[in-house]
């Protein structure tokens, strides 16, 4: 990939990492329909980044509660807790996310891409969470990345690189 | 301006020449009645065939208890409909992992798609009410075999007007790939396999997967959607990135539900992770 930095904390697909390590880069790869989101507290510097792929454990409660990180609804609460366990604010939170494209030539069958974002707005917004910035949707490939130092959210394919 | 790339006959048969007892293997297992006798005749005339079925039929994978001694053992064990998907993964193993840099591929990109659709179509079934072919596992495994060989013929300059077109006129990128080029990975696909001496039922899969409505064949089916499957978990996207086709009848021919799509993405997300670890040793 481009512009990889070289130690880079690697969020595999259903997975998450959290840091408070002010020179980590956390970074995902390839969110196709996956959802990247992005999440800093930028008064503690603690911030994490979550990989995840469907939109509700209820297709697979089995796998929800081995991996719970596959699901918007099972995996983004623990993640939010995970921050604040190391010491960050919720009220604090700058969220950010990405991802969730869609098969180009294809309707609501094959559209988990937009099923998983319309699962975490509905999430964040029982929770009173708001985007803060967001490059989702279209049929393009988007690799995440996060700079704890900073919070800075930052996109990158083979394409372009862009901050979001 | 459209270039045109043609691809000689010598080039379709350098792609990692299947031995004849695959091919043989490939048109017995066509017929879902195929008996176990006639299966281990055929791989036991081919030495590293018969090695390689008992490595795996004893390997940590099909957890055996007892020791699988004979080809027949081992047929039974590993099941018809797995054993040509397993040789045919054995032999193309290092072509799939190479980097396809005009597809923007990167080392076992490929690998790792081809694996996680063949892993699509062999657990597709448990959501269906009807069964589906053990041809669809090996089919879904190579769906993507042409990219090896258009990959040789890719430089910088065509995947970017192929990228321009599919931007341009909103289409898709194997129809972008036709207009460039003259031909696609999917045509180049089918003609390899049909080298291969493989039944006509898997050459149409591959030939076809991007286009399933115009033929409403339940391999096909199960390739086009397997292939959607990897894509939508995020395997082996590449240039071509989500700029496909996909077919809203496939699933309604097979009676696949939004629910079980997700549950499928679900269950060959786990099994990728199992089987990268088992190939890979990651």
């Amino acid at each position: 990939m481009h512009d990889e930095p070289a130690a880079a904390i690697v969020v595999d697909v259903a997975d998450m990492k959290v840091s408070n390590q002010a020179g980590d880069i956390i970074m995902t790869h390839a969110l196709g329909s996956c959802i990247g989101v992005s999440v800093y507290d930028p008064v503690a510097c603690i911030g994490g980044l979550v990989h995840i792929m469907l939109p509700a454990s209820s297709v697979s409660p089995d796998k929800a509660k081995n991996n719970p990180f596959m699901f918007v609804d099972s995996g983004i609460p623990i993640f939010l807790n995970s921050l604040c366990k190391l010491g960050a604010d919720k009220k604090r939170f700058v969220v950010k996310v990405a991802g969730g494209a869609q098969i180009s030539q294809g309707e609501d069958f094959f559209a988990i891409g937009k099923r998983n974002y319309l699962m975490l707005r509905k999430l964040f917004w029982m929770n009173g969470i708001i985007i803060a910035g967001q490059d989702v949707g279209g049929n393009i490939l988007r690799t995440m990345y996060l700079d704890i130092n900073t919070g800075r959210t930052w996109l990158v394919n083979s394409e372009r690189n862009w901050d979001i | 301006m459209t270039t045109l790339v043609t691809i000689p006959m010598s080039e379709i048969q350098s792609l990692a020449p299947m031995p004849v007892s695959v091919a043989k293997l490939a048109r017995m297992l066509a017929n879902p009645d195929v008996s176990f006798n006639n299966v281990a005749r055929v791989i036991e005339f081919d030495e590293a065939l018969t090695a390689n079925m008992l490595k795996l039929a004893n390997s940590a994978m099909m957890a055996s208890r007892t020791q699988i001694k004979t080809v027949k053992e081992a047929v039974i064990r590993l099941g018809t409909s797995q054993i040509l998907k397993f040789v045919v993964a054995k032999h193309l193993n290092n072509a799939l992992s190479q980097t396809l840099k005009g597809y923007e591929l990167e080392e076992n990109e490929l690998w790792m798609h081809s694996v996680a659709s063949a892993l699509a179509a062999e657990n597709i079934g448990q959501f269906l009410a009807r069964p589906i072919p053990g041809l669809s596992f090996t089919a879904a495994l190579v769906h993507d075999i042409g990219k090896l060989i258009l990959n040789r013929h890719m430089n910088r300059n065509l995947v970017n007007q192929i990228k321009e077109k599919v931007e341009l006129e909103h289409i898709t990128y194997i129809e972008a790939e036709r207009a460039v080029l003259g031909t696609d990975h999917a045509k180049v696909g089918g003609e390899i396999a049909s080298n291969w001496k493989f039944p006509k039922e898997l050459v149409d899969a591959i030939q076809y997967h991007h286009e399933p409505d115009a033929y409403g064949d339940v391999i096909i089916d199960t390739v086009h959607i397997a292939n959607n499957v990897a894509k939508l978990i995020g395997v082996g996207l590449g240039s071509e990135q989500m700029n496909l086709f996909a077919s809203e009848e496939a699933p309604n021919r097979l009676g696949l539900t939004t629910t079980s799509l997700e549950a499928l993405c679900a269950k060959v997300q786990t099994n990728l992770v199992k089987a990268e670890e088992l190939f890979r040793g990651r």
